[in-house]
């Protein structure tokens, strides 16, 4: 059930939040409502895919206890940490890296991997997997102490704002808020303008820009001798995915956030206008936040002992960047991505890139065009792809630059580009402190104002949901 | 920042005022669609199909939609855009709608169906039957349609013609309403609706008369000899000016459609039907002339003009005609664009069994046509439906 469905707008949300106050006098019954809500939330898309989740729940409840009682005999830890550390990856391996793994070597020696490839990923698999991780992890070095009520622990590895994408959790910042938060009405209200913000960055920015991409991105797929692609095509694909990847991962994260928020929760910032960076190292201090703290925390700190060597550090930078690639897809092209992050971060730190001399414009530049580069890799299905994008994003194949599809895709979208680069830079909340920052008549126009305009844009939301998934002949079939 | 939490709590208590209101006004008036398609479930349907419903229902279907949409089409005439849903529909320059596509048309998969009519036809022609294919027009009409050059059009018109290739291959039988619209006397732009994906019942009357032609000079069968079905003159037309928004019409909304003249046409002579069909696992009769058995005035009401011809597309439908039981029987597979065809033929049959395979995959056609001794098949389908789900019959 994504958050931008009309299911979920219409009946989920307001039936989840409208119990939930309902029961205001119990957290005990506030959580368990939550679990039940997530649930329902994660069986939506496919209802045998709870099991996953109830095995998942259950085993690692388990796990964490064990390693607890273990300590409390001083007995070590270790192996039950190691083993279900194992147990964990191998079911996201099975899940989510077995199935493009089998049709690689089922198309080489031309065998039926059907079986295999026919498996789906349970819904945020890599997400519960990363959140469990961090729970084991900090149990076991006991940075926080162990909830021992299951609601809560389910609770903090289904709640449903987190499921589908959002900042990645570590277990010792949200332990103590599941089962002691208070909800407050302020909270409730900067919950809602949130949410309905990533709402709209992924309704009316994202999914549009991803239909441009989409097509691109698969014209190119098919170039040859059924379609030529222009180069000037391909960089506006291009403009377009990098802007819904932000769009998208940004809103998903706003989204978590203010559904958070709604129901006590407060999680850390994941995004802060990436695209204004000044570095490769100053975006990725802005982008995905918790997914590189998450990182550091979990996989290169324990890798990295005192006094490593240099070498030994540039290692391990490589290879939590290729762990970084391969935790968004299978395929050879994320692991080049996240090869190329580390290498641009080790040049950065290895010129001290931070102190050159380089104007502010030519830095941004810098910083889009090998983002803009990453996000080619991101994007392409395999190396095939990747090359033929390129060769169309630099006119080596023969395919020309002008291209009259670009200028019409500028033509008949040219507010959502210029929104969604707008919205990729902190205009909007600078505009907002000028606005605020003295109490004058301003301050209460805005006061005015600021509903009004998040109405309009809900309005807005709706309208377009409605349009994609509107069915006039519902009740018949007229075709 | 005591102006911005203000400002958050208007709009919180604005949300949650009118999300409550919506939300439960939206379920009341949705019930009963919730509760029609649950019926309509094959029994022992899994939890996935009741949740697959259920998300259907709910995303497809709410509350003030058409108003909804009207607002969604005239911000998209606000910005003068030529596409609507993200190219799903794309605007030409007279004002006609078509669907979008940036993709090359393929037609390999059309040898398979031509070869499954040809199996069709070889069972029925052992059993003295001859079948037709007809083959109704694209929306995009290569000699008069006119979009701007950069907008991805949709031209299926490689897909009739490789269709009708393979099926001159496998030595079937086809009429091309393409020739016989270019060959008539209709101008171009009364082919087709502008807001619709069907031709107008004008040239769905004109590939009528031409089918009674290929009858009579092709099987010896004459069912019009006296030219007297044949002419418009023994047809009342009443016509509905600017006030038909078709199948593209609805969806894009009529502020960037537009609106279309939609004419009527009906017999001036007597006629006499009784019309079953199944709806929704339902089975209806309607027994009357023309207008009350074969016009469903329901959709004449609610604007879905097309559609009044026979119900529009539903699974399975059989008309008697009470006036003569000399005529041939007849069998149509076929989609929407056969139906004001088949209600020009109905005087002239006996009997005619109408199925859209699209609309149940459960019904075997084999079976069915096993069934009955037809006198005459014709398979009938616009371009954009020669698809699987169209021709799952004789598929060895």
């Amino acid at each position: 059930m994504p958050y931008s469905s009309l299911l979920f707008i219409l009946y989920f949300l307001p039936i989840t939040a409208g119990v939930y106050y309902l029961l205001r006098f119990s957290q005990r019954f506030q959580n368990v409502w939550l679990l039940l809500a997530s649930f329902i939330f994660y069986a939506w898309s496919k209802p045998v895919h709870i099991i996953f989740l109830l095995v998942s729940i259950a085993a690692n409840y388990c796990l964490g206890l064990v390693i607890v009682r273990r300590q409390q005999k001083e007995v070590s830890a270790k192996p039950v940490l190691t083993a279900a550390c194992v147990f964990n990856l191998v079911l996201l391996f099975i899940y989510n890296y077995l199935s493009p793994l089998a049709a690689g070597i089922g198309s080489f020696f031309s065998l039926d991997t059907t079986a295999v490839t026919s498996i789906l990923a349970p819904l945020g698999i890599v997400l519960i997997t990363m959140h469990v991780i961090s729970y084991l992890v900090d149990i076991y070095r006991q940075d926080v102490k162990m909830d021992t009520n299951p609601v809560n622990f389910a609770l903090y590895i289904s709640f449903f704002p987190l499921l589908l994408g959002g900042p990645i959790l570590q277990y010792g910042d949200v332990v103590r808020q599941i089962g002691h938060r208070k909800t407050m009405w302020g909270d409730f209200s900067q919950g809602v303008c949130r949410f309905v913000v990533g709402l709209g960055k992924i309704v009316l920015i994202a999914d549009a820009m991803g239909l441009i991409a989409d097509h691109v991105f698969s014209l190119s797929a098919m170039s040859g001798s059924l379609t030529s692609v222009p180069a000037a095509l391909t960089w506006v694909g291009l403009i377009a995915f990098t802007l819904q990847i932000y769009h998208t991962l940004s809103g998903y994260t706003d989204i978590a956030l203010g559904l958070g928020r709604m129901f006590g929760f407060r999680y850390r910032e994941n995004f802060n206008y990436p695209y204004i960076a000044l570095s490769i190292t100053d975006f990725w201090s802005r982008w995905y936040t918790s997914l590189l703290s998450w990182f550091h925390n979990y996989v290169l700190d324990p890798l990295t002992v005192r006094n490593s060597s240099h070498d030994r550090l540039v290692r391990n930078m490589f290879l939590m960047w290729m762990l970084i690639g391969l935790m968004f897809g299978g395929g050879w092209t994320f692991l080049l991505w996240g090869i190329l992050n580390a290498a641009l971060l080790v040049f950065e730190r290895v010129t001290e890139f931070d102190d050159l001399s380089i104007s502010r414009i030519v830095r941004r530049i810098y910083v889009l065009v090998f983002m803009m580069l990453g996000w080619v890799l991101f994007r392409t299905a395999d190396l095939y792809q990747l090359s033929v994008f390129v060769g169309n994003f630099i006119g080596a194949n023969g395919n020309g630059f002008f291209s009259d599809t670009a200028f019409m895709i500028i033509r008949e979208y040219w507010i959502v580009f210029l929104a969604g680069i707008v919205f990729s830079t902190p205009a909007a909340p600078k505009l907002r402190m000028l606005l605020i920052s003295k109490n004058n008549g301003w301050t209460r126009i805005y006061t005015v104002i600021y509903p009004l305009l998040m109405g309009a844009m809900l309005l807005l939301i709706l309208i377009f949901l409605v349009r994609s998934g509107y069915d006039p002949f519902l009740n018949d079939n007229l075709l | 920042m005591n102006f911005t939490r203000r400002a958050q709590s208007f709009f919180a208590i604005l949300f949650i005022v009118m999300s409550a209101i919506f939300s439960i006004l939206n379920f009341i008036t949705r019930l009963p669609l919730f509760q029609s398609k649950l019926r309509q479930l094959p029994e022992g349907s899994g939890l996935n199909n009741v949740v697959g419903m259920v998300d259907y229902v709910a995303n497809s279907s709410i509350l003030g939609e058409e108003k909804l949409i009207y607002t969604h089409s005239q911000l998209e005439v606000l910005f003068r855009k030529k596409e609507s849903g993200g190219f799903e529909i794309i605007k030409g320059n007279n004002g006609e709608l078509g669907y979008g596509n940036f993709y090359p048309i393929l037609t390999g998969h059309t040898e398979e169906y031509a070869l499954r009519v040809s199996r069709f036809r070889d069972y029925e022609s052992s059993r003295g039957c001859p079948l037709i294919f007809i083959n109704a027009i694209d929306l995009y009409d290569r000699e008069n349609s006119s979009y701007a050059a950069d907008l991805p059009i949709n031209d299926q018109n490689a897909i009739s013609d490789a269709m009708l290739f393979y099926l001159q291959s496998y030595d079937v039988d086809y009429l091309d309403s393409r020739k016989v619209l270019k060959d008539s006397a209709l101008q171009p732009e009364a082919y087709r609706y502008n807001t619709d994906i069907h031709w107008t019942v004008e040239a769905s009357f004109q590939v009528f008369a031409a089918l009674i032609e290929k009858l009579s000079l092709g099987y010896d069968l004459e069912l019009d000899p006296d030219y007297f079905y044949r002419n418009p003159d023994n047809y009342s037309k009443t016509a509905y000016l600017q006030s038909y928004a078709g199948i593209l019409g609805q969806r894009s909304g009529t502020p960037f459609s537009g609106w279309d003249d939609f004419l009527f046409i009906e017999p001036d002579f007597q006629t006499r039907f009784t019309f079953e069909y199944r709806k929704d696992n339902i089975d209806y009769t309607v027994t009357g002339d023309f207008n009350e058995a074969l016009i469903n005035h329901s959709y004449l009401d609610n604007g879905n003009l097309y559609a009044s011809y026979l119900s529009g597309q539903t699974p399975w439908k059989r008309i008697y005609n009470e006036l003569s039981q000399d005529g041939p029987r007849l069998l149509f597979v076929c989609d929407t664009f056969a139906m004001p065809l088949i209600s020009f033929l109905a005087p002239m049959a006996s009997e005619i069994h109408v199925i859209c395979p699209s609309a149940d995959r459960t019904l075997d056609l084999e079976e069915y046509v096993m069934a009955f001794d037809f006198d005459f098949v014709f398979v009938e389908y616009y371009p954009g439906n020669i698809t699987e789900d169209r021709f799952h019959f004789f598929t060895e």
